[in-house]
């Protein structure tokens, strides 16, 4: 993949059928093949009775190779609906299908393989190993999973985020902009069905955020990965497919095609 | 996983040295003492000896063993401790870098080996350095034994190659002993812990912090009660246990007991030193730093109950010996002699009474467990008619007037350890030859001995006597003294001295191999203390370089942040000497009411100087360490380093 094709305006890819024809959200999981499936997922905090609800019977898909936006105030369940469908909170009721695997009730060790597999993650902290250079960053999946990384694999993947010459650096003498580039290319190397963002520009300048957004919808585009990216950020959501809307747990509203404005007087709206 | 347990002892090499020192000094100990061991086992003792002396020979190598043994066992254990509590400590500060090898696809497993394999590395590291160290130290045992007088001069080590196998096992077993309940930590820190903005805080007091904690507390009570009621020689051995069992207790229960000890030591310093702005960031800090503080006021606490307290228990043994021998003692000069003087001292005037003893070695079989042991006892031989004038002695059983050839007198301990009884006959070895003798009284039991009474007949030929001299009017006894020392016969142990004088003496003789023994012992769990104090002050402030810059870009400067993690640290420090204090205090105050019954009036010696000698190391310890760790983590401007958030 040469990084120019990254700065191509996003289309809608034809092949993926988009199951959520309306502006309302789905009453049920989608018919298509969709990547991320939840039923009727609630996650309480404290107590059942008494507790809070961080997602409120949450039905949804997400199709494959599409790229969801998140977005909600503060407290709404944007991380949690996240963390769940990456198996890191497990759902009170309901379940989680994630890449054709149910997660609801999985045992530690089948998590660790869907981590190794099926679904990675970049972080607004951008979560690198401080003591390993780039290259042994994004390394580290494939060694977790059994793998001896050959150095071209990981040089080729540092490449494609534009860091083909900084593999020796530590995290620490990288800027901002290339250290969430490393953690994307870490999330990449091990070529997971599902690519689960939480706020990947948030701690970005606006020229950083670019490219990291750039990379992230050629990775929808080129590879036919599935995206899920929760954010603050109107124009980030704008660069997804979809715009998922949460408030008390609940999806509010979904915008397809969404444009930065449409999805900020949106947003405006539910905070209001 | 090597390979990232590599990095990472390379990359945070601070919070390990600690860790590694201790690794070092436990090889280096265990190799030493047990190469020592073996060379007291297997020494050569000189073909010809006199029985008595030879008894005695073999019983300095059986007490040089037995020291080696204990050795073996305090540094092996405390310092597989240190590394897990090392390890513990780092575990919870890398919370972040564990849970994001989760998110990246690291099993349970794979997190465990990483911190196993670190254990590895450092235990070999350990092991390298212990092994250059172990040469030195076997020659510095040696010594230390011939010094004591346990083995004679002369006496060395041999280097045995296969001692290296042994010393890496223990290095390595040591470190990866010690990682492993960390690395069960580590492997249960859940991937989201990676996310949280502030990594949810661990539990410090766990489970079996709990468990053993309670069940050391209650077995203290327990041997408390028990102590008050068995009485005399139970109740002093089972002082200094409850002692160690306090400080089992005491360091389980740290994380509970030190942030109250340490709240109280805040409050009461707030209220006498003058307002400090500080004072409520320290106070909020010590709440917080849970793990912290019980890892800086344990070693502390240790330090100071094990060595004040056992070395306390000691000194009032050695006064408790020094008072009973003066009660006992009936007399007001001491003359000691190879010859017969008996008859001389007798004659001169102002002299009332002359008592003529000296001391015999006497061998005596001792059942200990399955195994039957010949061990050297102090005895004395005496002349019946005098000893009871010049000696307060109290008999249980018998009468000591019937002691005569053939017969003996002993304490009611040894007799119910040889399980006699008066009127029966016992199995001694006088001279490597055993006699069966006629027991004809028991005494009371005392600290200071003699457990064996013999006719003046049994006395070795050689062996100097001693005369006690009662006088006619004490007032007199100047003049006597000058006329016994102008005797002055050709003899090289003639020697007179008041009563006063020998007593001291001999207490002095007394009080130094007991408490040779104690620096020996107790001084080693000392220094690893030291360590531990050390490197818990060093592992902290390496974790809280974030948060000192926070404070500074929160309005303080860098004096104010160094000056706040200094008064935390020493408020810890207190705490720590509090507790330790208390310990000690407990093991004393039990050793003194023990004595004091067995010699029947109050006996008092407190380790005052001792106590502030150990609490004045451990502070300035503290300070020089936190301030340097302090200073270090504070180099960076704050921006630098509140900015970066890996």
């Amino acid at each position: 993949m040469a990084l120019a094709n990254v700065f191509h305006q996003p289309e809608q890819p034809l092949d993926v059928p988009n199951p959520y024809p309306d502006t309302i959200p789905p009453p049920g999981p989608s018919s298509g093949p969709a990547a991320i499936e939840f039923h009727e997922v609630s996650r309480v905090y404290g107590k059942q009775s008494t507790g809070v609800a961080a997602l409120d019977n949450v039905t949804v898909g997400l199709a494959a190779g599409s790229f969801t936006a998140v977005m909600g105030p503060s407290g709404s369940g944007k991380s949690t609906f996240l963390h769940c469908a990456g198996g890191l909170e497990q759902p009170t009721s309901g379940r989680v299908i994630v890449a054709g695997n149910d997660i609801t009730e999985a045992s530690e060790a089948a998590l660790t393989r869907l981590r190794r597999a099926d679904v990675g993650f970049v972080f607004q902290n951008f979560n690198l190993i401080a003591s390993l250079s780039a290259e042994r960053n994004v390394a580290m999946p494939l060694q977790m999973a059994g793998r001896k990384p050959s150095r071209r694999e990981v040089r080729e993947v540092l490449t494609q985020v534009g860091l083909g010459d900084r593999m020796r650096h530590r995290p620490r003498e990288l800027s901002g902009g290339q250290q969430q580039r490393v953690a994307i290319a870490r999330a990449m190397v091990t070529k997971p069905t599902v690519l689960l963002a939480d706020e990947p520009t948030g701690a970005l300048d606006s020229k950083a955020a670019r490219i990291v957004l750039d990379m992230l919808r050629s990775m929808v585009e080129q590879r036919g990965q599935t995206i899920v990216m929760v954010t603050h950020d109107p124009t980030a959501a704008a660069r997804a497919d979809q715009v998922l809307f949460l408030s008390d747990g609940r999806i509010v509203d979904r915008i397809d095609d969404p444009s930065a404005r449409v999805v900020a007087d949106r947003l405006a709206r539910l905070e209001e | 996983m090597f390979a990232l347990s590599l990095t990472t002892l390379r990359d945070r090499w601070t919070l390990f040295v600690g860790a590694i020192v201790t690794v070092t000094i436990g090889v280096a100990l265990v190799q030493a003492s047990l190469l020592t061991l073996i060379a007291a086992a297997t020494a050569d003792i000189a073909a010809g000896l006199p029985p008595t002396e030879d008894l005695l020979v073999r019983n300095g190598y059986e007490s040089a063993i037995s020291m080696m043994g204990m050795i073996l066992f305090i540094s092996g254990f405390v310092a597989m401790f240190i590394v897990g509590s090392t390890f513990a400590f780092t575990v919870a500060q890398r919370r972040r870098d564990l849970a994001l090898l989760r998110l990246v696809g690291a099993s349970r497993r794979q997190v465990q080996r990483l911190l196993v394999g670190e254990a590895v590395l450092l235990g070999a590291v350990g092991t390298g350095f212990g092994v250059a160290l172990g040469f030195w130290v076997a020659g510095l045992e040696a010594d230390l034994l011939i010094d004591f007088g346990f083995v004679p001069a002369g006496f060395t080590v041999a280097w045995r190659s296969w001692i290296l196998a042994v010393s890496a096992g223990v290095g390595i077993g040591i470190a990866v002993a010690g990682s492993l309940g960390a690395a069960r930590r580590a492997g249960q820190v859940r991937p989201l812990a990676a996310l949280r903005a502030t990594a949810k805080a661990e539990r410090v007091m766990t489970f079996w912090r709990w468990i053993i904690g309670i069940i050391a507390t209650a077995g203290a009570i327990a041997m408390m009660i028990i102590s008050s009621a068995v009485g005399n020689e139970g109740a002093l051995a089972l002082s200094t246990s409850v002692c160690l069992v306090w400080i089992v207790a005491l360091a389980a229960l740290s994380p509970v007991i030190v942030p109250v000890v340490g709240g109280l030591v805040g409050l009461v310093s707030r209220l006498i030193l003058p307002y400090s702005r500080l004072g409520e960031l320290i106070h909020a800090n010590l709440r917080d730093g849970v793990r912290r503080s019980s890892s800086t006021a344990t070693p502390v606490m240790l330090l100071i109950g094990l060595l004040v307290g056992l070395s306390g228990a000691m000194d009032v043994m050695a006064a408790g010996s020094a008072t009973e021998m003066e009660l006992t003692l009936d007399g007001d000069l001491m003359v000691t002699a190879t010859g017969d003087l008996g008859d001389e001292l007798a004659a001169i005037p102002g002299v009332k009474t002359v008592s003529e003893e000296a001391s015999v070695i006497v061998g005596v079989d001792e059942e200990r467990g399955e195994s039957q042991t010949n061990v050297a006892v102090l005895g004395v031989a005496i002349d019946p008619l005098t000893y009871p004038q010049t000696h307060r002695i109290t008999e249980v059983e018998g009468d000591i007037a019937r002691l005569d050839d053939g017969a003996v007198v002993l304490s009611r301990g040894l007799a119910s350890t040889l399980g006699s009884d008066v009127d029966e006959m016992v199995t001694l070895q006088m001279q490597g030859v055993d006699q069966n003798l006629l027991l004809v009284a028991t005494l009371r039991d005392t600290l200071a001995g003699p457990e064996v009474l013999l006719p003046l007949s049994d006395a070795a030929p050689g062996e100097p006597h001693r005369y006690i001299v009662q006088t006619a009017s004490p007032a007199a006894a100047g003049a006597v003294a000058a006329e016994i020392a102008a005797m002055s016969p050709a003899d090289p142990d003639f020697d007179v001295v008041t009563m006063d004088e020998w007593i001291d003496a001999a207490g002095d003789a007394e009080e130094r191999t007991s408490r040779n023994i104690i620096i020996a012992i107790v001084g080693l769990a000392a220094l690893y203390s030291a360590i531990a104090v050390v490197n818990a002050v060093v592992i902290a402030a390496a974790g809280r370089r974030e948060e000192f810059a926070i404070a500074r870009l929160s309005g303080l400067s860098r004096a104010q942040v160094v000056r706040a993690a200094l008064w935390e640290s020493l408020t810890v420090t207190t705490a720590g000497v509090l507790l330790g204090g208390a310990v000690a205090a407990g093991t004393v105050l039990g050793a003194t009411a023990a004595v004091s019954e067995i010699v029947g009036r109050p006996v008092e010696a407190t380790p005052w100087s001792l106590f502030a000698l150990v609490t004045a190391t451990a502070t300035v310890l503290v300070i020089a360490t936190s301030l340097a760790t302090t200073l270090a983590a504070t180099r960076m401007p704050p921006v630098a380093v509140a900015g970066a958030r890996q």
